[in-house]
């Protein structure tokens, strides 16, 4: 029997698309004869495509989405001229009409640390559609307007699209636009002018008092503001404006935008996934250095996809891999899984256990935290280590299974605690921090019955040039 | 209202709400993603000329899917001389006729991904977000988490595996009292 270690990995590439033609020939003479072997090529190939219609669910399946949840349509009585029509534009949605001109093209990349919202909500897709309004809180966010075109947004900012092929209106922040002399035209609606890419780089700066200003660094652009001239801007040039005021004219100022989005890398990771009983101390995480463990009560296990601090007290030490050389603003992302700890029966009666993952500098100074207390129903919240400020309660309890992100950035002095495996998820808790230094290391510390399980561990450095 | 008009509104209504099963219909005819985006704008098209055969109160999609089966063999002959590769009649049409089946779970399917991709740990779901979101290529995470393109690859194919698995598990639990 080939199956199935022969035909499953041989359906996979068929629906990856990267099969060859001699394992095609194989793969069908297996289907042939084999009904299992094709049971497993329909499920194989409806998940993928459920996959892909969950990640990126795009205009014309979500409008058919809509109409599968519109039990009844109103019939009305309609000349059969409109009726056609309808009908016509219908038997077209799937066709030219909506897969190519309205089938959003301008797809977003967010860096680890960015948090952005569109239209209020977490984003669900890789599309930004026409209308929806996109608010980049924090982070960097590459928009790949056109096949030629691309513009970095630097949070705070806020943005809407006005159309499919690219256009923007630029409501609130900084935004750098890199376009080939070929792209595609669009434009860029900011403080009552629209400018216009001649093929160029340039950057636009809009402040909440109205006003803006445009930078061109490479090629040119028009900007037309009402009753005036159009003005054309060259390389080295800037214009600004408050929306009715003059125009004034100056050098661009280079390094006022961030033109390249940051440099990532994963410092720690680790998902437990060593045999059960394997020793913590030494260990070598999937990325990081060796484990630390500084305090215990009996000897400190992990494995099976676990680590779980139950049965004692633990102060344990994740080390961090040393972040690429450089200089510029640094901001970490550490995402933890945890999972309930096997040790439950006394959580209710020991009112004083603790849970806490903390981050540290070189010097083994803490800098802040996500704490839980027993007394708080091991709910998490952040704490600044330096002032000893903490957040309000998230409804989050350390024993139960959730993903969380704790987003740490000095330069802006503000510490987050989102949902879900990025600081993209819906922000549980904030704080202003008055910590400064990068850290190095988290440590996982448990006491007084508090307990806590962890199935993974990851820490990414981003810095911004 | 005019019986005609009653039955094109009604054509409509069944051309629009059947294009999610005619997609993955005609995707395992082909077994390629991207010519059955292509395919099904066709096989709308000859929905469309052929209204008038279409029997109201007879099953739409078993309709559309005899046109699709038509239309994709007839594209698929149209392309034999290309580089493409495509399955041969016979098993053609032992897809036509078994797949139909699968399509009639896919609201049920769905639902069970839902609750699967949810158990699936961060770094798994950041394989599929990159996989299936961001549409980036296996090398730039290969890159960006220090793993091999073959291990990624080798991960995608257990966690497709794993969710199927999972999925089927789903449909046939019994249902608790």
């Amino acid at each position: 029997m080939s199956r199935p270690s022969e035909t499953v990995p041989l359906i996979h590439e068929l629906v990856d698309g990267t099969i060859g033609k001699e394992d095609f020939a194989r793969l069908q003479e297996i289907l042939l004869r084999d009904p299992a072997a094709r049971k497993d090529y329909y499920a194989l190939l409806c998940t993928d495509q459920m996959l892909v219609d969950t990640y990126e669910m795009p205009d014309h399946l979500a409008a058919h989405a809509k109409v599968v949840t519109v039990p009844s349509v109103k019939r009305r009585k309609i000349g059969k001229v409109l009726l056609a029509l309808a009908a016509v534009l219908v038997a077209g949605f799937f066709t030219a009409t909506v897969i190519q001109a309205n089938t959003p093209r301008v797809t977003m990349t967010a860096t680890a640390d960015s948090h952005f919202l569109i239209d209020g909500k977490e984003a669900t897709s890789k599309f930004w559609k026409k209308g929806e309004v996109l608010e980049v809180h924090d982070g960097m966010l590459t928009v790949r307007l056109n096949p030629s075109a691309e513009a970095s947004i630097d949070g705070a900012a806020s943005l809407r699209l006005t159309s499919n092929s690219g256009d923007i209106e630029l409501r609130r922040g900084r935004t750098f636009f890199r376009a080939a002399a070929n792209s595609a035209d669009f434009q860029v609606k900011v403080a009552g002018a629209t400018v216009r890419h001649v093929g160029t780089d340039f950057g636009i700066r809009a402040l909440d008092d109205g006003s803006c200003d445009v930078h061109v660094l490479g090629g040119s652009v028009e900007i037309t503001r009402p009753g005036e001239d159009k003005l054309v801007l060259s390389a080295g040039e800037s214009a600004s404006w408050r929306d009715g005021g003059p125009t004034r004219r100056a050098a661009a100022e280079r390094l006022a935008f961030r033109q390249s989005p940051p440099v990532e890398q994963v410092i720690f990771d680790d998902d437990f996934s060593e045999p059960a009983g394997t020793v913590l101390a030494d260990k070598q995480p999937d990325t990081g250095k060796p484990w630390k463990v500084v305090e215990q009560q009996g000897i400190m296990t992990t494995g099976n996809g676990r680590l779980d601090t139950s049965g004692g007290f633990r102060h344990l030490g994740a080390i961090f891999v040393d972040p690429p050389a450089g200089a510029g603003r640094e901001v970490l992302v550490a995402t933890f899984t945890t999972t309930p700890p096997s040790g439950m029966e006394d959580k209710k009666t020991r009112r004083s256990g603790i849970e806490r993952i903390t981050l540290m500098d070189a010097s083994g100074k803490r800098l802040c935290s996500v704490v839980a207390l027993a007394r708080e129903n091991h709910c998490w919240r952040l704490r600044d280590d330096v002032t000893g400020k903490e957040s309000s309660l998230t409804r989050l309890s350390a024993l139960d299974p959730h993903h969380l992100t704790l987003r740490y950035d000095p330069a802006a002095g503000r510490i987050t605690l989102h949902a879900g495996t990025n600081a993209q998820g819906e922000t549980l808790a904030e704080l202003e921090t008055e910590a400064r230094a990068i850290p190095t290391s988290m440590e996982l510390w448990n006491d007084y019955g508090g307990d806590f399980a962890l199935s993974r561990l990851s820490v990414r450095h981003v810095r911004y040039p | 209202m005019d019986p005609s008009e009653e039955n094109l509104d009604e054509f409509v209504s069944e051309l629009t709400r059947c294009q999610m099963d005619l997609f993955y219909f005609i995707r395992a005819l082909t077994g390629d993603m991207h010519a059955a985006y292509d395919i099904r704008q066709a096989v709308n098209m000859v929905l469309w000329k052929k209204r008038e055969k279409f029997r109201p109160g007879s099953s739409f999609k078993n309709w559309s899917f005899q046109i699709a089966q038509l239309e994709v063999k007839s594209h698929l002959r149209k392309q034999r001389k290309s580089p493409l590769v495509t399955f041969d009649d016979k098993l053609f049409d032992l897809f036509a006729t078994e797949f139909a089946e699968t399509v009639d779970e896919l609201p049920e399917r769905r639902a069970a991904l839902s609750n699967c991709l949810a158990k699936l740990t961060p770094k798994d779901t950041e394989l599929l977000r990159h996989r299936y979101w961001s549409g980036g290529s296996l090398e730039t995470l290969a890159n960006n988490t220090h793993r091999s393109v073959g291990t990624l690859k080798a991960r995608l194919h257990q966690l497709r595996a794993g969710l199927r698995r999972c999925i089927e598990g789903q449909l046939h639990q019994p249902e608790s009292s």
